[in-house]
Formats: structure tokens, C-alpha cells, sequence
């Protein structure tokens, strides 16, 4: 019983500490975010004495910031779609295969990936210049896509293997081709994990920072990269760069209990319903 | 309904250094209810996968109604497989399940749209026979009141239904059942053997099925195969099985729960020796290798101790099965037997009880050591 209590204590302690080093930044920013600018640099500190949304309406209003924003949405949502349309089937297949000789070939793939962003900066920023996409959104979609894509294989290949051969096997007697197996049967039946990867995919392009900074001047600039806007030479804008970085958190805040969610419910509704009549 | 014929011709099987299956031949006719009976691992599994078309064989051909099958792909192979996990979609309520094979093989994947597929010319005639069909299986299931659960609220047996729904549903020229019943407790087992057996005569399609259990196998087929560490080793009639047993690990395998075995010396003109006993048995008759004598529970009988022919045996124990009793007795020479009596009698009997065994001299067998009995059906032909 004592050595219970000792033990809850230690857990709670190291939680405690965890939390407080990982969500007082983001506290202190969202505090900031509803500060007048008077509050700001008030000694000693206040939480948010009268909350205000100045901040939050400025940054809308900023074209440069909003566009951004929506830079960002249009990126981080193609990159889902392509790198799912591309890493579905290749999970799908690698799944299945009898030799474990590709599934080295993409743990090599990843172990690629772990080499620091650096290394692609200058090659890729020449190459998109080359071929003048340089400041576009596309090129963010394809560079991000092709970060993406050996990532995803990799998780969705593991939820795919989570699939019974047997009910696969059954589909294919019961007369679905190897396409028809995967997107009737063993799609609905990964549906929650492939969810999950799609949610990672987005947070991973959302955040995404060193070649939206790199690839990007003006017109495709995403919203990572826009709050530097508020942090110029002359002084920054703390409330402003606080509210936009609050902004950036919404998806990510929004996303995470939806995870959880479809992870208590794996089957598909819509796939129900268009069988049936 | 047509139902078609089965050629399995030398079929072999390896995995890596395993050789899974050997030489397999066996020919079912239309409309035959065959089950592939053998220890788990022995490959039976395996071979009915081949047959649906699952597995590759590395040698031999599977033909179906004198077509060719070894390239052909399952789905079109025209038959149906009952998984032993059921392999359910998950995702499909129990009508969508039953109706998956018809909606993958006649729809489009255009039809199968929700709104535009109502649409295209055809489609609805199309949908609607499906839906007719889908409720005359379910009828015949009795699973008319679950069309719209999920699998996950089903019982075992109305999941095992539905696996049986899903492959009828589109009438199919075989039926391949890999221990559909195993997952089953033992009062629904029985009942469940009964409802395949009475779907097995309505329908007359031919029937492989796969089971480790003689008693089921002995239940619903027509004809019995064998197998044995990937070797088909007998193919026989469920009662000339029971009657000739090809050879030990067949009558081992199907005189469950007791089969009563002794190595035995050479016999002499039918002549076996045991301690300091000689009895004749017809089915050691010349042959003159060493071997092993074995003979089922039910071909003993108990008798005086002195009764002429009679091995003196001690009883040793008595196991009360209903109206039988097994009486376990040692004999001479450190020999253990079983022998089945009715219950009536053997209350009369006592530990350590001095008695007489006498074995039916007519359906004892005799196995040499160089593998099979001389008789017994190993051709596999109908």
C-alpha cells in the first residue's frame, strides 16, 4: 500500500514535470495571443487580465498572413492526397509480398530520410529553379509528398498486414480482383490506421518549416513560415506572432480526439450503405 | 443443379525443406461429398487451398469438369470456400456479407455507386435479383432476423451461417470447407454437421471438406480420404474405412479414443504369439513378417478365465461411457487391452478380476512392418 502511494507519487511527478515543460509554452503563447500589448511586458507577469481577439483580427485582416494560412491548407491537403493515392497501393502490395527483400528496400528508404534536411536543401532548390517552380506550391506538394510517401508506406503497410489473409482470400473467391480486395475489403477493413497516417501526413506537411522557408518567397509561403513576418528587424510583434502560431495549433488541437475516435470504431458506414441497393 | 467432377492428379507441395504434400491423386465425382480427414499438419489444409486456387502446387493439376484449373484464377473457378475463422467482412452487415459475391461479380464498379449506380439501365433489375437471392439464403439459414447486424454481433454458429450463406449464395459447382465447424461447441458442432449434410442433399453440389475429427468425417461423407504427413494413404467409404484400415496410423487415427495394438513376432500359418499364448487371426493368414497386431475395443470380448482361446487377462480398470463400459485389462507379458462391453455386464466386474480375452478372430487386424495390409481400397477411383 505505502510502496503504491510512492510509486503515484514518482508517476505524477514525472508527468507533472513532462506537462510543464511541454504545454507552459504553449499556455504562455496562447496568453499572450489575448494580451492587450500593455500586459505584455508587465512585471510582475498576468495571465490575461481582459481577454482580447485584437490580436487574432489583425492577422486575419494581414493579407499576407491569411493567404499564407491558406497556403498552407492547400499544400498540406494535396500532399495528403497524393502521398495516400501513391503510398496506398504501395502498402497494399508490399503487404502482400512473399519476400522480405522490399521491406528492407524501405527501411533503407526511411534510413535515407533520417539524413538531415540540409543535405536536399541546396540540390532541391537549384533543381526547382531549373524547371521554375521555385515559389510555387507545387513544388512544396512534391517535395513534402516525396518525404511523405516512404513514411506512410512504412505505417500503412503495418496496418495493412493487421488485415486476416483469410478475409482477403475470401473476397478473392468470392470474386474480386486484387483491386477490388483492396479498396472493398481491405481499405474499410484498415480504414481507422489509414485515418491515423493521413492525420500524421498533415501535421507533418502543416509544421513543415526549413524548404517552405527555402523554396518559398512570396506567393506560396505557408503560414510556418509567414510568422517570421512578425518577428522582422524592427521588433516583434509578440501578440501577433502568438495568435498566428495559436492559429497553426487549431488543426492539430482539432485532429488529435479524432484520432482517438476512430480508433474505438473501425468499420465503415459509407461502404454499408453503398453495397446495399 | 450441374455440379462437377474433380481431378486432383499428383499434386506436390513443398515449403522450403517441407514436403507438405506428396503425390496426391484423388478423383471426386459430381455431386460427391468427400472430406480430407488427417491430424492437423498433415497437409489436408493445404491441398484444399490448391484446390481453390490459394496456393500454387509446385507439381501435379487440379481439373474441374475436365477444365484445366492450375491457371485459373479463384474467382473464377467457380467454387465456394467455407474459412475455418469464417474470414467474415468485418465492415458488412450480414445481408452485405451474403451479398458480396453476387455484387462483385454482376455490378459494376460504377453500379455499385449509391446514387448514379440507381441510375444506369440495367442496374436496378440487376440489384433487385441480387436482393432476391440474398433472401432466399438467408431463408434457408434461418437468418432472416440478423440481415442487418454487424459480424462482431453474431454468435459462433450464426457467424458459421453466414459463411455458408456467403458461399451458397451464388450457387456455386463446389464447396470447399476448410473445419468449418471447429470453432463450434460440441452440441452445436452436431447440429450444424446435420444442417451441411441436409444443404449437401438439397443442393448436390460436389463437397470437399476438411476436418480433423472421424466422427464428423464418418458423419457426412460419402467417401473418407486419409492423409497422413502429406501423403493421401487411404480413400474408402466411411464404414469400409472403419472395417479395413490400410495400415496403423489409418486405424490408430480412426478408432478414437482406444485402439488396442502389439508388436508381434513373425506369425506361422495366422498364428500370433502372445506371452505364452497362440491365437489366430484371419488377417495375419500368409503373411510371414514381424509386425503389429491391433484390434478395436469393441472386437474383444470378456469371457471365464478358462475358456478355450482366451488370453488370461487381470482387470484393472473400468471406464463407465453410458451404455458401454471400457474394461482395461493387462495380460501376459506386460500386454495392456481395452476391450468395450456393455455397461450391464461390466458392473458385475471388479478390480483385479481374473478373466479370459477373447479377440474376433475376423475383424482383428494385422499390420507388417513394411507399411500396409495387403487389402483395403488404396486407388482412390470411385
Amino acid at each position: 500500500m505505502r510502496r503504491d502511494l510512492g510509486r503515484r507519487i514518482y508517476g505524477y511527478l514525472v508527468s507533472a514535470a513532462f506537462a510543464l515543460f511541454l504545454f507552459s509554452p504553449i499556455l504562455w503563447t496562447l496568453s499572450t495571443s489575448l494580451k492587450q500589448p500593455t500586459e505584455m511586458f508587465q512585471w510582475p507577469p498576468v495571465i490575461v487580465r481582459e481577454p482580447s481577439a485584437q490580436h487574432y483580427t489583425a492577422i486575419i485582416a494581414d493579407k499576407d498572413f491569411s493567404s499564407a494560412l491558406i497556403n498552407s491548407i492547400v499544400v498540406s491537403c494535396s500532399t495528403i492526397i497524393l502521398t495516400m493515392a501513391l503510398s496506398i497501393p504501395a502498402a497494399f502490395g508490399i503487404s502482400h509480398l512473399q519476400k522480405t527483400a522490399m521491406r528492407r528496400l524501405l527501411t533503407l528508404v526511411l534510413a535515407l530520410r533520417a539524413a538531415p534536411a540540409m543535405i536536399y536543401i541546396i540540390p532541391y532548390f537549384l533543381f526547382f529553379r531549373q524547371v521554375h517552380l521555385v515559389d510555387t506550391k507545387i513544388a512544396l506538394i512534391i517535395v513534402n509528398t516525396m518525404f511523405a510517401v516512404p513514411l506512410a508506406i512504412w505505417y500503412l503497410s503495418a496496418f495493412f498486414d493487421q488485415v486476416p489473409r483469410e478475409i482477403e482470400e475470401a473476397a478473392m473467391i468470392d470474386g474480386a480482383s486484387t483491386l477490388q480486395t483492396m479498396t472493398l475489403i481491405s481499405i474499410p477493413i484498415a480504414k481507422s490506421g489509414i485515418i491515423a497516417t493521413a492525420i500524421l501526413i498533415f501535421i507533418g506537411s502543416w509544421n513543415e518549416f526549413l524548404f517552405a522557408l527555402t523554396l518559398t518567397r512570396d506567393d506560396a509561403k505557408t503560414a510556418a513560415v509567414a510568422i517570421l513576418n512578425f518577428i522582422p528587424f524592427e521588433g516583434t510583434d509578440w501578440g501577433k506572432a502568438a495568435a498566428a502560431c495559436v492559429l497553426m495549433l487549431v488543426p492539430i488541437v482539432v485532429f488529435v480526439p479524432f484520432v482517438k475516435k476512430i480508433r474505438r470504431r473501425p468499420n465503415n458506414d459509407r461502404f454499408r450503405e453503398r453495397v446495399k441497393r | 443443379m450441374a455440379a462437377l467432377d474433380l481431378h486432383i492428379d499428383d499434386i506436390g507441395k513443398r515449403f522450403g525443406a517441407i514436403d507438405v504434400l506428396r503425390g496426391i491423386c484423388l478423383r471426386v465425382a459430381a455431386g460427391e461429398f468427400v472430406t480430407l480427414l488427417g491430424p492437423s499438419g498433415c497437409g489436408k489444409s493445404t491441398l484444399l487451398r490448391i484446390i481453390a486456387g490459394l496456393e500454387r502446387a509446385d507439381q501435379g493439376h487440379v481439373r474441374a469438369g475436365g477444365r484445366g484449373l492450375d491457371a485459373v484464377a479463384p474467382k473464377d473457378r467457380d467454387l465456394a470456400f467455407v474459412f475455418q475463422s469464417y474470414a467474415l467482412y468485418p465492415h458488412l452487415s450480414v445481408h452485405d456479407n451474403i451479398a458480396a459475391p453476387l455484387v462483385m461479380r454482376e455490378l459494376s464498379s460504377l453500379e455499385r455507386l449509391p446514387v448514379i449506380g440507381a441510375l444506369l439501365p440495367g442496374a436496378i433489375q440487376r440489384k433487385r435479383s441480387i436482393q432476391e437471392r440474398v433472401r432466399q439464403t438467408s431463408g434457408l439459414l434461418k437468418l432472416d432476423a440478423l440481415l442487418e447486424r454487424r459480424p462482431s454481433a453474431l454468435s459462433g454458429g450464426q457467424r458459421q451461417r453466414v459463411a455458408l450463406g456467403r458461399a451458397m449464395v451464388r450457387k456455386p459447382k463446389i464447396f470447399l470447407m476448410d473445419e468449418p465447424l471447429a470453432n463450434l461447441d460440441a452440441a452445436l458442432r452436431i447440429h450444424t454437421r446435420g444442417e451441411i449434410a441436409r444443404l449437401h442433399k438439397e443442393m448436390e453440389t460436389t463437397t470437399i471438406f476438411v476436418t480433423h475429427d472421424q466422427a464428423e468425417a464418418a458423419a457426412l461423407s460419402d467417401r473418407v480420404a486419409v492423409i497422413f504427413g502429406g501423403e493421401l494413404r487411404q480413400v474408402a467409404a466411411p464404414a469400409d474405412l472403419y472395417r479395413e484400415p490400410v495400415d496403423l496410423d489409418v486405424a490408430r487415427f480412426l478408432a478414437q479414443p482406444f485402439l488396442n495394438e502389439l508388436a508381434v513376432a513373425a506369425p506361422i500359418g495366422g498364428g500370433l504369439m502372445i506371452g505364452g499364448s497362440r491365437i489366430i487371426i484371419r488377417d495375419a493368414l500368409g503373411s510371414g513378417l514381424a509386425g503389429t497386431l491391433a484390434f478395436r475395443p469393441e472386437h474383444a470380448t470378456l469371457a471365464e478365465k478358462d475358456h478355450p482361446g482366451a488370453l488370461p487377462v487381470r482387470v484393472t480398470r473400468i471406464e463407465h461411457a453410458g451404455i458401454d463400459a471400457h474394461v482395461f485389462v493387462d495380460a501376459e507379458a506386460g500386454a495392456q487391452f481395452v476391450a468395450r462391453i456393455s455397461a450391464e455386464r461390466a458392473r458385475s466386474l471388479r478390480d483385479g478380476d481374473n478373466l479370459g480375452l477373447t479377440i474376433d478372430a475376423e475383424r482383428a487386424w494385422f499390420f507388417p512392418s513394411n507399411g500396409s495390409r495387403q487389402r483395403g481400397d488404396h486407388s482412390g477411383t470411385v
